[in-house]
């Protein structure tokens, strides 16, 4: 019946044809859409590991330009600018030398023997220790210890501003001429606490004892004044012991001998510094003091030169304090 | 084939006798070369410069002990020729030890030159048997003065630094002295000879201390600079090798062979 049908209405023959052709297209149609996701991934994949490595060899490429698209540096208007323009060094910069704001204020800080941290222990030390000796010769109220050391913590702070304003101008690469230039205005930075070490003469008294002495009476001023040159006078006095010990071993002194030299030893303080004045000034000696004191013997061998070696020795340096 | 080989072999070994140095190479020359000079040398003679000066710094230190010897025990004639000849005669073998440490030793310090002379003038005497027990005390007050005013100068220096640390007041410093005095070690002398100040503890001074100045502490930084210089005076007297010992115008004896100088100046060594 089936094939009757067929053999006699040809348009049934085209419509089946038609069927199968549109059945086979449709299932081609999802073969192909079934494999256009991995097609896609892949080439996701490849273009990623693509850009990766791009990146990876110039991280400052341009992120909106495509790669074949690429705008020279001097066109670009969008090119990211740059962190900061370093000064190239000059010619006659010295080598391997770069400074920066915080090597300059290790600089600065070394001046004053040590780091940021040991400058500020010192001052609030010597502070503490100059209330401590205070306090046992006068009595000091808690009102104005803390005054002091307020006033002491503003110096501190004050310096240590100072510092990074003045790190902050030195130069990066300096020649030696900009170097000790610069140097220069350090050394006149830290000369006030430097100076403090010195004499009493030479130095400027920092603000916080300014403070201190304007709240004690004259009578404690006096009898701090009075203490200071007794510790003085005792430091003084060892230093003129040692030179005399010296010259006594350099001359054989007998005890006798020493007790009449020490004298002398008072008399000019400034020729018994060191043992190189010592015998100088020992040399001058009239002839007739050389012969009271010293055994010909002696007197012959103070005529002869001091001997020099080139061993290490130590040299102490005796500094004043604060009140 | 084989005699030429054993040819050159036979030659070098000839050779060598001749000059057994070239055998050695040119790192053993110096050495060899060093042994014979000082074979070659007189017995005890000083090897270096170093080795010199420090023989000339006992040498005078000995001949100034001598002559304050003199001055605090007036001796007679036969008892400063006993002494003279012995001193003569024993100071080479007494100072070998410090001639040695002064010539090895490149830095500051090691070798304290008057504490040693001191000690070996005190055995001389002693051995000296004409010599008097109180000539012997006359010199012995002399030397614990010398050792008063070494103390006077160290404790001293201990106190100066105590005060920088502590912030004594002039009272606590006559305090501590005191206190230091108690506790005084000829060891600090030495130590203090060879460049560093004893360090003053804070337990030995903290019965002078405030209540404020213990809670404080020690302030490490001081107010003093310390530091090395290379060279410098010194404070030894120096005495010719080619000189005799003379004490009240009594030399050593003849007989006594002198240390002989070195004939040129010594190379340093490096």
């Amino acid at each position: 019946m089936f094939t009757s049908r067929l053999e006699t209405s040809p348009l049934c023959w085209l419509r089946a044809i038609a069927i199968v052709v549109l059945l086979a297209a449709a299932s081609h149609a999802q073969a192909v859409l079934a494999q256009q996701p991995a097609v896609q991934e892949v080439k996701a994949a490849k273009a990623l590991a693509k850009d990766d490595t791009k990146k990876a060899e110039d991280p400052k490429s341009d992120k909106s330009g495509k790669p074949g698209e690429k705008i020279p540096r001097a066109f670009d208007r969008n090119r990211p600018e740059p962190e900061e323009e370093v000064e190239a060094p000059k010619k006659n910069a010295m080598v391997n030398f770069a400074m920066d704001p915080d090597r300059w204020a290790d600089v600065i800080y070394s001046q004053l023997g040590g780091a940021e941290a040991t400058f500020e222990q010192q001052q609030r030390r010597r502070v503490r220790s100059t209330l401590n000796r205070i306090e046992l010769i006068c009595t000091i109220d808690e009102q104005i210890r803390e005054k002091v050391q307020a006033t002491a913590e503003l110096e501190i702070q004050r310096f240590k501003t100072e510092v990074l304003a003045l790190a902050a101008q030195g130069p990066r690469n300096p020649t030696q001429d900009e170097y000790s230039e610069f140097y220069n205005k350090v050394f006149k930075l830290t000369e006030r606490y430097r100076m403090q070490n010195q004499p009493n003469g030479t130095r400027k008294m920092p603000l916080w004892q300014k403070v201190l002495f304007s709240n004690l009476s004259e009578q404690h001023k006096q009898e701090l004044e009075k203490d200071n040159q007794k510790r003085a006078e005792y430091r003084q006095q060892i230093v003129r012991l040692e030179v005399l010990q010296r010259v006594s071993r350099r001359l054989g002194l007998s005890a006798k001998q020493r007790d009449k030299l020490e004298p002398y030893t008072l008399s000019n303080t400034e020729a018994w510094k060191t043992l190189e004045q010592a015998w100088a000034t020992l040399q001058q000696f009239p002839e007739k003091e050389k012969r009271d004191i010293f055994t010909p013997e002696q007197i012959q061998e103070l005529k002869k030169p001091l001997e020099q070696s080139d061993d290490l020795q130590l040299v102490i340096r005796e500094f004043g304090d604060d009140l | 084939m084989f005699v030429r080989p054993f040819g050159c072999w036979a030659i070098l070994i000839l050779g060598s006798l001749a000059n057994p140095s070239s055998v050695y190479g040119q790192v053993a020359i110096p050495a060899v070369r060093l042994q014979a000079r000082v074979m070659a040398a007189p017995a005890n003679a000083p090897v270096n410069d170093r080795d010199h000066a420090a023989r000339k710094w006992v040498r005078g230190l000995i001949q100034q002990d001598l002559n304050a010897i003199q001055t605090a025990c007036n001796l007679n004639p036969k008892q400063a020729k006993e002494l003279v000849d012995l001193i003569e005669a024993e100071w080479r073998s007494k100072f070998a030890a410090v001639f040695r440490s002064y010539t090895e030793a490149n830095q500051r310090g090691g070798v304290d030159f008057e504490f040693r002379v001191e000690t070996a003038i005190k055995t001389w005497l002693r051995d000296v048997e004409s010599i008097t027990e109180e000539q012997r005390s006359a010199w012995n007050y002399e030397l614990d003065s010398r050792n008063a005013l070494r103390r006077r100068v160290v404790i001293g220096k201990m106190v100066s630094d105590a005060e920088r640390k502590f912030g004594l007041s002039s009272k606590q410093m006559k305090e501590v002295e005191a206190l230091l005095q108690e506790r005084w070690k000829e060891a600090w002398w030495i130590m203090y000879r060879n460049g560093t100040t004893p360090e003053t503890k804070f337990a030995w001074i903290s019965t002078a201390l405030s209540d404020a100045q213990r809670t404080a502490g020690a302030d490490p930084s001081g107010i003093r600079q310390e530091y090395y210089t290379s060279g410098g005076a010194v404070d030894l007297p120096s005495k010719s090798l080619a000189d005799r010992f003379a004490i009240a115008g009594v030399s050593s004896d003849e007989s006594i062979p002198l240390q002989p100088q070195p004939a040129a100046p010594a190379q340093r060594e490096p």
